[in-house]
C-alpha cells in the first residue's frame, strides 16, 4: 500500500469504472488495484453501487393520467396568467391616466396669490423694483399696514 | 393590419404551444422518473416535474434544438430541485430543534401509500437505495442519477449541469461513495450479500 498513490487513485475510481479516464490514467488505476487490497475493496464497493442503480426497476406510473394532470395544470396556469395579464394592463392604463392628469394639472397656470395682487397695486406707491421680489411677504404686509 | 398582426401572433403562440405539448408528451415519463429518484417521494416528484415543465414552457423561446429536449429539461429540473432543497433546509433550521433524533433526512423519504399510481418500492433493493440517494448532496445525487440510471456520459452531464467534466467526475465519485458508505453503514449484510445476488442475477 502506497498512501500517496492511494490518494491519487481513489478520486479516479468512479471514472475508471465508467470508462471515462484517459488510457494512461486507466492503466495507472488498474495497476494500483492489482497491488493494493484496500483500494480494490473500495473499487469493488463503488462498482456494486453502480450496478445496483442499473438494476433498479423502472418507476411505475400511469402515463396517460399523469399527462392529463400535467395538461390540466397548464390550463389552470394559463387562466391565471391571462387574469394576471388583464390586471397588469388595467393597472398600466390607470397609471397612464393618472400620469396624464398629473402632467396637465401641473402645466396650468396657478392663480396669483393675494400678496401679488396687493403688491402690483402698491408698486408705484412704494417704488418696489425687481430687487424687492425676493421678499414678497414683507412687501405685502407693509402694503396692508399702510392701507 | 392590426388584425393580421394579432392573428399572426396568436397563430405562432398556438404553434409554440402545440410543439411544446409534443415534447412534453414524449418526455414526461422520463422527467417523472428522474424527479422521483431526486425527491424519493411521489407527491414531490409530481410537483417537481410539473414545475419543471411550466418553467420550460415559460423559457421555451430560449430552447436550442441542437440540445436534446430531455437534457434541457434536466437542467431546469436540477436548478429547481437545488433551489427547493435550499429552501427546505432553511425551513428545517427551525423544526430540527424540536427533533431529538435529528433524523429529518429519513422522514422525507417515500410514503408508499401516498398515491394509487405511484412507483412500487422493491423491498430488497429499491428502498435502501432510495434512502441512500436521499442522504447525498443534491448536486451529487443528480450527477449519479444521470450517470447510473439515465446512462448519460460525463460530457452530457456536464452540459446539463453547466459545469466542467472534471466537476462531474468529482460529483459522481463523491455521490457514489456516499451511497456506498450509507449502504455499508445501514444495510451491511444486504449490501454485500443480497445486493450482490440481485446484481449477478
Amino acid at each position: 500500500m502506497n498512501p500517496n498513490l492511494c490518494g491519487r487513485v481513489l478520486p479516479m475510481m468512479s471514472a475508471a469504472i465508467d470508462r471515462e479516464l484517459s488510457q494512461s490514467d486507466h492503466l495507472l488505476v488498474q495497476r494500483h488495484l492489482a497491488t493494493c487490497e484496500s483500494c480494490r475493496a473500495e473499487y469493488e464497493g463503488l462498482k456494486r453501487a453502480k450496478a445496483m442503480f442499473a438494476g433498479l426497476p423502472d418507476v411505475q406510473v400511469d402515463e396517460a393520467a399523469q399527462l392529463a394532470r400535467l395538461r390540466r395544470r397548464f390550463a389552470r396556469e394559463g387562466r391565471s396568467f391571462r387574469r394576471r395579464a388583464v390586471m397588469v394592463s388595467v393597472l398600466a392604463s390607470a397609471c397612464a391616466i393618472l400620469a396624464a392628469l398629473a402632467v396637465t394639472g401641473f402645466s396650468q397656470p396657478e392663480p396669483a396669490p393675494d400678496w401679488a395682487k396687493i403688491e402690483s397695486t402698491s408698486d408705484s406707491a412704494y417704488g418696489a423694483g425687481p430687487d424687492d421680489m425676493g421678499a414678497p411677504t414683507r412687501v405685502a404686509s407693509v402694503a396692508l399696514t399702510n392701507r | 393590419m392590426i388584425g393580421q398582426m394579432i392573428r399572426a401572433l396568436s397563430s405562432s403562440k398556438e404553434e409554440r404551444a402545440a410543439s411544446f405539448d409534443q415534447y412534453m408528451a414524449s418526455t414526461h415519463r422520463q422527467a417523472y422518473a428522474v424527479a422521483y429518484r431526486l425527491t424519493g417521494n411521489v407527491v414531490e416528484a409530481e410537483d417537481l416535474m410539473q414545475e419543471t415543465f411550466l418553467r420550460a414552457y415559460r423559457f421555451f423561446h430560449r430552447y436550442d434544438p441542437s440540445m436534446p429536449f430531455s437534457g434541457w429539461l434536466f437542467r431546469i429540473m436540477t436548478n429547481l430541485h437545488i433551489d427547493q432543497v435550499r429552501k427546505k433546509k432553511r425551513f428545517r433550521m427551525v423544526s430540527l430543534e424540536s427533533d431529538p433524533n435529528g433524523d429529518y433526512e429519513a422522514r422525507q423519504v417515500a410514503d408508499p401509500n401516498a398515491r394509487a399510481d405511484q412507483a412500487v418500492l422493491s423491498e430488497s433493493l429499491e428502498e435502501p437505495l432510495q434512502l441512500a440517494l436521499q442522504s447525498t448532496n443534491a448536486d451529487f445525487r443528480m450527477a449519479v442519477i444521470l450517470a447510473d440510471i439515465e446512462g448519460l456520459s460525463y460530457e452530457e452531464i456536464a452540459e446539463i449541469m453547466e459545469t466542467s467534466v472534471g466537476t462531474v467526475r468529482s460529483r459522481i465519485h463523491r455521490g457514489r461513495k456516499q451511497v456506498k458508505d450509507y449502504l455499508e453503514r445501514n444495510f451491511p449484510g444486504r449490501f454485500s450479500n443480497e445486493f450482490e445476488g440481485a446484481i449477478t442475477q
